[in-house]
């Protein structure tokens, strides 16, 4: 399902414009990456939690040139679905 | 900062943001979590533009052994969720470690920044606990460390592992900065409470002392008067040297008036007083001839008796010997076994002389062959 469908969908369930939705998306986006860019965690009940996780910086050997490389530590996003969204797609 | 953000708080912040009415937004993000959870239970794909993709996987079945039982068993196949973020939402979170660049390493890496630094972080700290120094040399020692960090990239590592963990301090001195200098104002901190702890010692000591110098110089008083025509106590000899001889009661009073107030010579007197008393307890050679009964006990060996009796400890041997009769493998003796102590005299030792040490411990190596 791409970006189009999903927006149609919510807009054909909450009988908004698809404008809206996609405006409503984008601030929920934002409010989400604020969120998590701070250290704090959004937990959706029934779907799971946004956060994000530090990944250390790491020494690595580059498969084509054979040389050591050191790759700088990295902010990532985290989703983790809830138990409840695992055991529906299982 | 770690804080977790529910629902609520989510339609809340929503709502301020849109500035639409709270129920509408509540609305939309249940629909939106309600369509996002039916598509992935179909196991659709679901891309969100400028979120990311929520992607259903399907995992294989896998043998795997139960780490209690140690019993093998079979994982079924499953799906699993993948969250892949949006390009602009990952780079955006990612924005305080934007500007590093994968770097390239020189393959003869040795092993320097973080034990070097380590070393000097104790270093300082332990000169810091010895003698406060200034806060700016700390901070400069930081500095200086923040550099060493920095400049990891030419020197580099050995060991792949030490390597990482100074890279990682290397990479990231930028924000342990702060880190490490609310250390040095704990240290600081830390360092002060000692010496409050040594100021407080030191009066309670000096209060204490001086109570004590008061009670010698009393108990100096009764004993002087007590002592009528005898001599004077010898270290207080220095002071009462020329009336000693001719002692009357006026030279009585006076010296009991310099008892009084010469409080300095009172401590010295003391002192060496003290220092005679140490002296002949210290020197431990029993001058009666009669032998003393002591017990073995798990913590009381031979050789423990011997230091304390004899003043040191080699000189067990002679104790062994006086109880031969009962004694077997000298390291194996029951606790609760009455020896008799003999006085050193009887074997014509002396525990200063170290020939006689000497002697000793060849008579416990013989005493050790003896079980051999």
């Amino acid at each position: 399902m791409d970006n189009r469908t999903f927006i149609d969908k919510i807009a054909e369930r909450t009988g908004r414009t698809r404008e809206e939705i996609s405006d409503l998306t984008e601030s929920l986006r934002v409010i989400v990456a604020e969120a998590i860019k701070d250290g704090d965690i959004v937990a959706i009940p029934s779907v799971g939690t946004f956060e994000t996780k530090l990944r250390g910086d790491r020494i690595t050997i580059h498969p084509a040139s054979g040389k050591k490389m050191l790759i700088p530590p990295k902010l990532t996003i985290n989703f983790k679905p809830s138990s409840l969204l695992k055991q529906k797609i299982r | 900062m770690n804080e977790k953000i529910t629902l609520p708080t989510l339609v809340g912040l929503l709502a301020d943001k849109t500035g639409k009415q709270k129920k509408q937004c509540e609305d939309f993000l249940r629909e939106f979590f309600n369509t996002l959870v039916d598509a992935m239970e179909t196991g659709e794909n679901v891309r969100i533009k400028s979120l990311g993709t929520f992607k259903v996987v399907a995992v294989e079945p896998r043998k795997s052994v139960n780490v209690n039982t140690g019993e093998q068993m079979e994982i079924p196949g499953h799906n699993k969720i993948v969250f892949v973020p949006a390009k602009e939402l990952a780079e955006e979170v990612n924005a305080p470690f934007a500007m590093f660049e994968s770097l390239e390493l020189p393959d003869n890496v040795l092993e320097e920044t973080l034990p070097s630094s380590e070393i000097s972080d104790t270093i300082v700290s332990e000169a810091q606990a010895a003698d406060f120094p200034e806060p700016e040399t700390d901070s400069q020692e930081n500095e200086q460390e923040y550099e060493i960090g920095n400049e990891f990239g030419p020197e580099s590592v050995l060991e792949p592992e030490s390597g990482m963990d100074s890279i990682t301090e290397a990479t990231e001195s930028d924000e342990e900065h702060p880190e490490t200098r609310r250390n040095y104002r704990f240290l600081l901190g830390f360092a002060c409470g000692v010496a409050c702890a040594a100021v407080i010692c030191l009066c309670a000591y000096l209060f204490f002392f001086e109570k004590w110098v008061v009670s010698v110089s009393g108990e100096k008083k009764t004993e002087v008067s007590a002592q009528t025509e005898t001599s004077t106590p010898s270290a207080n000899a220095d002071v009462r040297q020329i009336p000693e001889p001719v002692v009357s009661d006026s030279d009585k009073k006076d010296l009991i008036a310099a008892a009084d107030t010469d409080s300095k010579n009172e401590q010295t007197a003391k002192a060496e007083q003290t220092a005679e008393k140490g002296q002949t307890a210290e020197v431990p050679t029993r001058p009666s001839d009669e032998p003393v009964y002591d017990t073995i006990t798990k913590t009381r060996y031979l050789t423990t008796m011997a230091k304390e009796h004899y003043g040191n400890y080699n000189l067990w041997p002679y104790i062994y010997e006086e109880n031969k009769a009962i004694l077997g493998h000298p390291d194996r003796i029951r606790p609760g076994t009455k020896v008799i102590v003999p006085p050193l005299s009887k074997y014509g030792v002396n525990p200063s002389d170290p020939d006689d040490i000497a002697k000793a411990k060849k008579k416990g190596v013989a005493i050790y062959a003896r079980y051999q």
